[in-house]
Parts: structure tokens; sequence; C-alpha cells
């Protein structure tokens, strides 16, 4: 795979200190520029895709034309595309992405900020989970390359990884939230919770409610960070400093947790930058069937009903995650070799 | 090149893994080949009406609300979702090799640039540029929607190419095989191209699941394959509300799209391990 | 696949072990709650200010109107009508109406409801800058005036047998004490729109952004103290979510908007209950008069009335409702839901007859020269396009089965699923031939002109440019006449709109509640799901942990 390389040179890192800072001014400064250049092509797609953002607010009711031309002059929508998007840039610019079509009259900075909370404790867990297991099975099938354990443990992770997203949530609420009854088939927390409920009856609750996006979101993205993993490792392993341990007697469980795994880390941590996105905008289809209330469930509503600004604002911050994923990326490379300089 | 391309094909067909992964491929191309043709119509409603009914010798799959045999459905689906599967991921590979390959092979203001140009890409949804597609076509022709989901889906591929050629330029690969006095041309498709197909493969790996899923995202927006034709994404997709009642019409095409991406793994694994036997 | 199961049922053991002990602490025997699943959040929930369905399912509950139509719909009878905030009316002469104020009547900060408070807010919605879909409804109101400490006075433009429902349904009072100092243009910005003070039988509670609502039963509300203290509203916006949620027990009620057959194994829970209700909404296939996206030319096939009569016998629409709903619409023959009082007075409609339907396309030149089993004329394929919104799953599974139908008489459908956005404009621009319509409509007939007549045509919501002379003359007749008498009027308008071939009409979907059957005295009603919320109880011997206070 790509991103599978050496142990990290330490004491080279130091000298190349500065030369990486400059880089990564350069490529911030590149990366804000592309930002502004995906802001207006965003802005310019939006408008130009069919599809009318007023239809949602009068569901399936006759309109007169004079409602019609109110609710355009509410949202700007009356004006030329060029007017709405200088006011759209300086409105943005000062972090006000005005005022939702559907979710009227809420401001956009408040809806986003509601749902950025779920859409992050969702995207950790995931993370941390993913991380967690990816990481030790990863270790474990390079330590038992070419095993029946290690074929078996590729070919299951494939599977979950195949398996769209949106079905597998489906089927694991119609199991254990609809047929067996043991876990919640959607929210965040229980509505109904008494509010003089203990932080441990919260904390369970919450708890509960995280399992089955969680699982979902896991065992779609548990197969990548495995193959990370399983691979560094693999070259890892046979690099002499591992010998030489193994040589001086130390166990197993020694030379793997704390020389080897150390040193194949790395291009693991590289996947993070992958992750960014995610964390931030959820994901729209696990979010939407769960009815977590985060940034991807808005995101789903926002394209369905074309609430302009909301779909802006989201959008606009994927793209940023994105972006700056990209930087990160980049910078792992950088941190593996400034020869790779050419940006 | 032929030669060894069959010599590979066949180290591949030697794993383990390779051989179940070749094996699930050709079954899926002949279900989808012959299926249609001896199955029901998969628009025929015999029995408009008819609450849909489980699995049965009758109807292996069972059949759906409106008394449509699954079988069917799935095996015609068969033809457009893996038509678009291939054909969609095989353009967006070529473009994205070629521009990967261009950007780490030059470097410079020609790699900055074509970057830059695949971060921007990368930061639109996709979905915005393909709705734009609505504006031109009423009614989108199923070529063009391959075409368009093609062209749309090589950003990520030239950046996973364009590391794997950085990559090699650091380990003094290139300037040795260039001392060596291999031409421009000669080093990129000779010893180049070679080396960055476990990354092709990987990012192939990666595309088919997601492009099967994106046509049944746009069916959905009324970008995609439109009724009575049937693809498997639009049966996932119609069939949620039926979880409970006839889950049949949900498992079913859902299993096809993970028994696709699943062979599609196992072959690119199996083929990596052929051409790079270090990974493996 | 063992770690995961022994991981959530440790989860269920803990939430469930945390939950027993404050259940059975206390016996309340006049409390309750129940969790309703909306489809999205209710932002503006005030009548008159938004004409979103979850703004007017919540506002139903925090405001009163004057006084509401009876069980019958009757909208021109003024003696079926119930009293709300008004205790009583009289008509002093055929342009007047005088409404008497209940004295018990209170906002909820406790001043009471007054005239004041009425004619504000008759002329709040009568103002053209500020609600120009309610002015237009309340036009032939001349004006509104008190007429005593507790009497208000409604004067009319004209004679006519909707008066008291113009006066009642489109001008809900609101608090004029706590709005008439706020600019009409910065209502819905104000921090009196983040906490409504309304007069019914429940008040605002505690709105938890993009998750749930909770209203809190009024004690001393005038008409009877709400039976249920709590009433939480889940705001899920997915279809498939909703119904989980109700299937897993976290939500008491929802009203479906999934079809039958799929609701169905609701009712073979035991827990769970199916309350059926006929509607205002209808559903049918609307044909543009005028070409694809250009309304100065007639349509080249669908400007013919003896093609639309045709297609309209050519769809077997008895087998087709039945197949996609069930037990649950009727088929209908006029543009109103089942629900509208003069449904009884709609003429029947021609069955299915495929026969004639290829007889008269026969009679109008259309064959088929070519042999490829559709039909043509001077070189025109008798092929129409069919648009329909693809989250609609009554219109998703009907579209298929209708291009099946009419490939048996030699027309080509071709079917376009639009996204819902993308549909409405299109719709609106007349860019269709053939448009798969619903529409939940007014419970007077009187709304009809909005739709149907000459007037509209091509603009607003005449988007096929419909015109037919005969069915505007009929329907000034019938708007005048007051009281029953109206019905045989209607008649005549509907006849004459037949007559015309504009639509096939389809359906009327019927109103379906699934609740949890602890509850009791449970009624809906099409024009205003939740309204009768108030008068539901918990059976005592049914109570679950959520029903204490």
């Amino acid at each position: 795979m790509a991103l599978v390389g050496r142990p990290l040179p330490t004491d080279r890192a130091g000298s190349a200190l500065g030369g990486v800072l400059r880089w990564l001014i350069r490529r911030l400064l590149q990366a804000a520029a592309t930002f502004a250049v995906v802001a207006v092509l965003l802005f310019v797609l939006m408008r130009l895709a069919p599809g009318d953002p007023l239809a949602r607010l009068t569901d399936d009711r006759p309109v007169a034309p004079a409602e019609r031309a109110r609710l355009e002059a509410i949202f700007g929508l009356d004006q030329p595309i060029g007017t709405q998007l200088t006011k759209f840039l300086s409105a943005a610019a000062r972090g006000d992405f005005g005022v939702s079509i559907e979710y009227y009259p809420l401001r956009v900075g408040e809806l986003v900020q509601n749902r950025l909370g779920p859409s992050l404790l969702l995207g950790l867990t995931v993370l941390l989970v993913n991380v967690t297991l990816g990481v030790w099975l990863g270790v474990l099938q390079a330590r038992r390359r070419g095993s029946r354990l290690d074929r078996w443990l590729t070919r299951i992770s494939l599977a979950g990884y195949a398996a769209p997203s949106f079905w597998l949530a489906l089927m694991l609420v119609s199991l254990f939230a609809i047929k067996w009854r043991i876990l919640p088939a959607a929210q965040m927390t229980d509505p109904l919770l008494p509010t003089d409920a203990g932080w441990l009856t919260r904390a369970g609750d919450l708890l509960a409610h995280l399992v089955l996006p969680t699982v979902t979101l896991s065992v779609v993205t548990l197969a990548a960070t495995m193959r990370y993993q399983r691979s560094a490792m693999l070259e890892v392993l046979r690099l002499d400093f591992v010998r030489a341990a193994y040589a001086r007697g130390l166990d197993e469980r020694t030379v793997i947790w704390r020389h080897a795994w150390r040193n194949a880390l790395f291009p693991v941590l590289t996947l993070l930058g992958l992750w960014l996105p995610v964390l931030v905008s959820g994901a729209v289809f696990v979010e939407s069937v769960f009815n977590w209330p985060g940034l991807g469930s808005l995101a789903a509503g926002a394209i369905a009903t074309r609430d302009y600004p909301v779909l802006m604002a989201t959008s606009l911050l994927v793209s940023g995650a994105v972006l700056l994923g990209g930087v990160l990326t980049d910078l792992a490379y950088q941190a593996l070799d400034p020869r790779t300089r050419a940006g | 090149m032929t030669g060894s391309l069959l010599a590979t094909l066949l180290a591949a067909w030697r794993t383990p893994s390779g051989k179940a992964g070749f094996l699930l491929l050709s079954a899926l191309v002949v279900f989808a080949l012959l299926g249609p043709l001896v199955l029901p119509d998969p628009t025929a409603m015999p029995d408009l009406g008819a609450p849909a009914a489980s699995p049965s010798l009758h109807h292996p799959f069972g059949t759906d609300g409106m008394s449509r045999d699954v079988l069917a459905r799935v095996a015609t689906g068969a033809r457009i979702s893996l038509s678009i599967a291939v054909i969609a991921v095989l353009l967006s590979l070529t473009i994205g090799t070629a521009v990967g390959l261009a950007a780490g092979f030059l470097g410079g203001v020609v790699d900055s640039l074509m970057m830059r140009v695949v971060d921007a890409a990368l930061a639109v949804p996709r979905l915005f540029i393909l709705l734009l597609l609505l504006v031109v076509w009423e009614r989108m022709p199923i070529p063009v929607l391959i075409l368009v989901i093609g062209a749309t889906g090589w950003f990520g591929t030239s950046r996973l190419v364009r590391g794997e050629v950085l990559r090699l330029r650091s380990e003094g690969y290139l300037q040795a095989a260039q001392a060596l006095g291999a031409g421009r041309l000669r080093t990129i498709f000779r010893h180049l191209l070679p080396n960055v197909t476990g990354v092709i493969l990987v990012s192939a790996t990666l595309s088919i699941g997601d492009v099967i899923l994106l046509e049944a995202g746009l069916s959905y927006l009324g970008v995609g394959v439109q009724p009575p034709t049937p693809s498997w994404g639009v049966m996932v997709f119609d069939a949620r509300n039926a979880m409970t009642t006839a889950p049949w019409t949900l498992f079913f095409p859902g299993v096809a799209v993970v028994v696709t991406v699943l062979a599609t793994s196992l072959v690119s694994d199996a083929l990596r391990a052929a051409f790079d036997p270090r990974s493996a | 696949m063992r770690v995961r199961s022994s991981m959530a049922g440790l989860l269920a053991v803990l939430v469930a072990a945390s939950f027993a002990g404050p259940l059975a602490a206390q016996r309340d025997t006049q409390s309750g709650t129940i969790s309703i699943v909306i489809g999205a959040e209710p932002t503006l929930p005030f009548p008159g200010l938004s004409l979103a369905k979850a703004n007017m399912d919540v506002a139903s509950l925090l405001f009163l109107p004057l006084a509401r139509l009876g069980r019958q719909f009757i909208t021109s009878d003024e003696k079926t009508y119930e009293p709300a905030l008004a205790r009583s009316w009289r008509r002093t002469d055929s342009l007047t109406l005088v409404f008497e104020l209940d004295p018990r009547a209170r906002w909820h900060d406790g001043k009471p409801v007054t005239p004041r408070d009425v004619i504000w807010s008759v002329n709040r919605s009568r103002d053209s800058t500020i609600s120009p879909t309610y002015a237009l409804l309340l036009r032939n109101i001349a004006s509104v005036t008190a007429t005593g400490e507790r009497e208000v006075t409604f004067r009319f433009r004209q004679a006519y047998g909707d008066q008291i429902f113009d006066a009642t349904a489109f001008a809900v009072p609101l608090p004029a004490h706590l709005l008439d100092t706020i600019p009409p243009d910065r209502l819905a910005a104000s921090i009196y729109a983040r906490q409504p003070v309304g007069n019914g039988p429940y008040r605002w509670g505690k709105l938890e952004a993009g998750r749930q609502l909770e209203l809190n039963a009024v004690p001393d509300f005038f008409l009877g103290t709400p039976k249920l203290h709590r009433v939480v509203f889940l705001i899920v916006r997915a279809a498939e979510a909703q119904l989980n949620l109700v299937l897993d027990g976290t939500a008491d009620a929802y009203e479906a908007s999934l079809l039958p057959r799929q609701i169905t194994p609701i009712v073979e829970q035991p827990s769970l209950d199916i309350k059926t209700q006929s509607s205002f909404s209808v559903g049918y296939l609307l044909f543009n008069q005028k070409a694809f996206g250009d309304r100065s030319t007639p349509h080249p096939i669908l400007a013919d009335r003896a093609v639309r009569q045709a297609l309209l016998l050519g769809i077997d629409r008895q087998r087709l409702v039945r197949a996609v709903f069930g037990p649950y619409a009727s088929v209908v023959d006029g543009p109103m839901g089942q629900a509208t009082w003069i449904r009884r007075h709609t003429p029947k409609g021609p069955g299915y007859d495929p026969a004639a339907a290829r007889r008269l396309l026969a009679a109008q030149g259309w064959r088929d020269s070519n042999g490829d089993g559709v039909l043509d004329k001077n070189g025109t394929k008798l092929s129409l396009r069919l648009s329909y919104p693809g989250t609609s799953t009554a219109r998703v599974g009907m579209a298929e089965p209708i291009q099946a139908m009419l490939r048996q008489i030699g027309v080509e459908v071709e079917l376009l699923r639009l996204d819902g956005p993308v549909w409405a404009e299109r719709r609106a621009k007349g860019e269709f031939d053939i448009d798969f319509s619903q529409a939940t409509l007014m419970p007077t007939p009187a709304g009809l002109v909005q739709s149907w007549s000459c007037a509209s045509s091509g603009g607003g919501s005449n988007v096929g440019s419909i015109c037919s002379p005969g069915f505007d003359e009929a329907y000034k007749e019938a708007a005048r006449t007051g009281g029953r008498a109206a019905a045989d009027r209607w008649r005549d308008a509907i006849g004459e709109l037949q007559q015309d071939y504009p639509a096939v009409f389809l359906y009327s979907p019927a109103q379906a509640l699934v609740v949890h059957r602890r509850y009791r005295n449970v009624s809906i009603r099409p024009d205003g799901t939740w309204t009768d919320l108030w008068r539901w109880s918990v059976d005592p011997s049914q109570r679950i942990a959520r029903d204490q206070r």
C-alpha cells in the first residue's frame, strides 16, 4: 500500500523541521485558495442544479403566486445569482450563513452548532473502536501471517467492508431493535428518560443508543485499518532490529508491542487524514437511518429539500475537512521522506 | 507482456482467496448474462394486489409488493449494476492512473497544478456535479450515466498513484531506471506502471462498491436508471420500508452488492499478491 | 458476532436496571404521556405563519380557533360548528356574523382572550404584504369590530355559504398583547416565536433542537383538564426511522405516511393499533393541456379531450388503488378528498373499459401503423411522460402498473421518477405531460377555484392550464349557495369538470394513525390530526413508566 514505509527516521526529522514548516505554510495557503474556489464553485453548482427549494415549505398545499414571491424575497432568491453570491461570500466570511429555508426562522449557524456535537461523538466513538480493534486485529494477522486465522479475518473484514452501510444499518435494526428488542432502533437518547435520571442512567442510555450506529460504521470501515496495520507490521517484522530483539531472547509480546508496533503505527496514523471528513460530516445515510441528530442527517435533509443555506454550510464544512485532510496526508509523506517535497 | 499477464493470472488463481474470488465473479457474470434469459420478466406484475410472498421453490428470492419476482429483478439489476461498476471504474482508473503518473513523474508546476485541481474536485461533493446533468437530460441515457460516473471518480485514484510514484522516486528507483538508459515513456510503462498496480487494484476495489451505491443514490434523485428497469441500488432503497414485512426484498439485492464487492476484493488481493509477493 | 451481541446484552441489562427504580414509586391516576413522531422540526408553530405540516400539527395544540368544524365538515352550515374560543355565534343578517367569546378563555400567561386579540389577528392575516395566502382566503371579510366586551362582529362583502368557515379557519387568534409591539416581518425571528404563548390545552415546554419538543398540559384549560399531562414530539425525518421508533416502543403514536401493506404487521403487534379516518387528500393524474414546458402552445396529444377520456377509460382505477392501498383508500371521481362533505354528491365517473378507450383513440385517427404496439398519428407516437416524486411510496407503487395498463390500449408511458424538489419545480413550470399529483385540500370545496378554474389557468396551482367555462359558471353558483342546499350545486360543478376530463382522479388515502393500545378515547381529525389529543387518556390498568408524572 502507498504509505507503507520504514521506521520513522526520528533523527533526520529535526534538521528538516525548518523546511517542513515553510512547506506547510505554503501548502496551507494553497489549501485556503482552493477552499475559496470550491466555495464559489459549490454556490454556483447548487443554484444551477434543478429543484425548487421552497417546495417543502408549503408541503403539498397549493400556494398563491404572491406567497411565493414573499418567500423568495425572505431568502433572497429573487435576486440575480451574482448578487446572491457576493452577499453570501461577504456574510460567510464573517461566519454568517444566513437563515435556513426548511428550518425557517432558525439561523444556519445555530443549526450547525447544535448538530456538531452528536456527529463528533459518533465519529470519535467509531474512530476509537476502529483504531483499537483494527490495530489489534492487524497485528494479530501479521503475527499469524498466512495462517487460516489470517485468511478468514481478511475475508470477514472484507465482507463487512463490502456491505452498503445503509443496508447494513437496516439489517441490524431489524434484528436487534425490532426482532429481539435489545437495543434502541434510533435516536441518540431515550426521549422519555425521567428528568431526575442520574448520570449513570443517562450514560447507559446514550451508550445503548450508540451501539448500532457505531457497529454499522465500524464494520464497514474496519477492513481498511486492519489491512494498513497488517502490511505495516509485516514490513517492520522483517527488519533487523526486530530480529535482534528476538535474538536477545525477549518474549514475543514485548517484541511486538514494545518494539515493532511502535514503528508500524505511523502509516496507520496517516489514515486519520482520511477520517477528518467523516468526523465532521458523520455518515449521511447511517445518521439518517438512526435519526442521529448530527450534521450528516442535517445535510441529507438539506439535499432532499434543497435548503441552500444549510447545504452550503454543511458542504463547506466537509470540503474544508477534505482539504485539511489532504494537507495532513501530504505532511505524513513529508515526514516519511522530505525528498518527496514536490508541491 | 501477455505471457506475464497470463502468468500473473495463474499465480493469482493459485492463491486460496483468488480461486474463491474468480469463481464468485464468474458466477456473477454468468448470472447476469443468463439469468434474465431464463427467469420471468422482472417488470411483470402477474398478481397485482397480492402481498409480497416469501421465498419459495417457485420464487427462490420471493416476490415484492407488486408481485414481481425478486430473483429476476436481481438478475436484471446485475446487468445494469455490474456494467456501470465495471465500465465506470475502468474509466476512472485509466484517467486517475494517467493523471497520477504524469503528476508524480513530471513533478514541479505540473504536479502542483494538477494536485490542486484534484484537491478542489475532491472537495466538491460528486452529487452536485451529477445533479447538474438533470438540466441537460430529462431522462439520462445509461451510457451517459456510466461515462459521467467514470469521469467524476478518478480524483482519489490519481492522488494514490501520485503518492506511490513519489515513493518510488524517493527510493531512487526512477533514477536507477533512467541511469540505465531507459527513455521517459519506457520508464513510465515498463518500470512505474507495474509498480503502481497494487495501488490501482486497491483503488478499484474501493470504487466498485462506491459506484454501485452511487448509482442507487442517483436513481433516488432521479438522475440514474429509471423505472421499470431494476437496479440493485434502487431495489435496496425501495425496500427500506418493507424491512419488517418483506425483509427478503431488502436482503437479496443487498447481498448481491456484498458478494460483488467481496469477489472483487478477493480477486484484487490475489492479483496484488501475484504482482508483488512481498505484500501478501 | 458473539462479541457484539454480548456487549449489547450487557448494555440492555444496564439500562433496564437503571429504569426499574423510579417506576413503582408513585401512582397518579390523572397523568399520561404520549410520544408522537413528526417528520420535521416545528420551528414556527403558529397558525397563519407557516404552511408546513409539522408546524400546523403543533400549533393545533397550542392555539384554538373561534369555532371548529363539526365532524361532518359541512363548511357552509353554521349549526354544525363546535364552540372553541367562541362560546356561541349568531347571524344578524346575510352579511354579518357575531361571535361571543368564552369568558373563561385565557392565554397561557393568564391574560383573558379579548376581542382585541381576534381583531388584531384577522387584520394581520388580511394584510397582503404579511401573508398573501391568507389575505386571498380572507378577501370576502369587509371588517371585524368589537361590539361588546366579549363580542366580535364579522362583516362580509357579499352573501355566500362559507362565511363562518372563512372567519374561523383562516384567522386563528394570536395574543395581541404580546405581539403588537413586534414589527410583522420580525415576528418569526422574535423571542416570542421561540416561546409561543397560546391559549390551547397544551403549553410550550422545551425544544431540543433536531431531537424533540415537549408540551405540557394546561391544568386549568377552560374546556376541561387534558388527561395526558405531557406530549413529546419526536422529530424524525427518515421514513424508515419513523416506523422503527414505533415498532421498538419509543414512540406511542405516528401518523403513518406509509402504505397499509407496509404497516399491516403493526396491527399484528399486540401493543399497537391502527385507526383510520377519511382525509382531505386526493391523488390524481393531471393532464397538461399545453405543450411540455410551453404554455403558449396546445399540447400535441393531450389538448384533445377524446384522448384524455380514453386515458381515463384505459386505467383500472379500482384495481390500481386496491393493489397499492388495500382497504385504506377510496377511489374518487372528483378532485376532493373523501372527508369533504360534498363527496357523496360527486357524480360517478366511468369504469375501466379498455375496449372503449381503443375505439375512442381509433376514432381520433390513432393507428399502430408500424406494428410496434404503440399508436401513432401523422408520424407522432402516442407516447407520454409521467412524472412523479420518488419519495412518494404510493405514487412509486402505482406508476409502473399505470404504465402497464396504458400499454394495453397502445399508449406508451415513459416514467420519470424525480427528486421531490425537481418534480415540484418542473410541475410549476408546466414541464410535464402527465403529472402524478397529490394534494391536501381545504375542507371547503370553494378551494377548487385555485386549481381548476379558467381564471387560475397556467399560474399558481392550475399547472395543467385547465379551463372549462361550464365548471366556472356552475362553481360560482355553488359558492354563492349557503347551507346544505349547496350540495346539489356542487354536484353540477363537479359534473362539468368531469366532462372536460382534466385528470384521472384516482384515490383519497385514509389518514392512518398507528397508536399504542393503552390510550382511550382516541380520535384524530383530517383537518388537524392532534386537535382532540387533550381528550385522550391512558387506561389506568395499562399505565407504563413514562405515564407517571
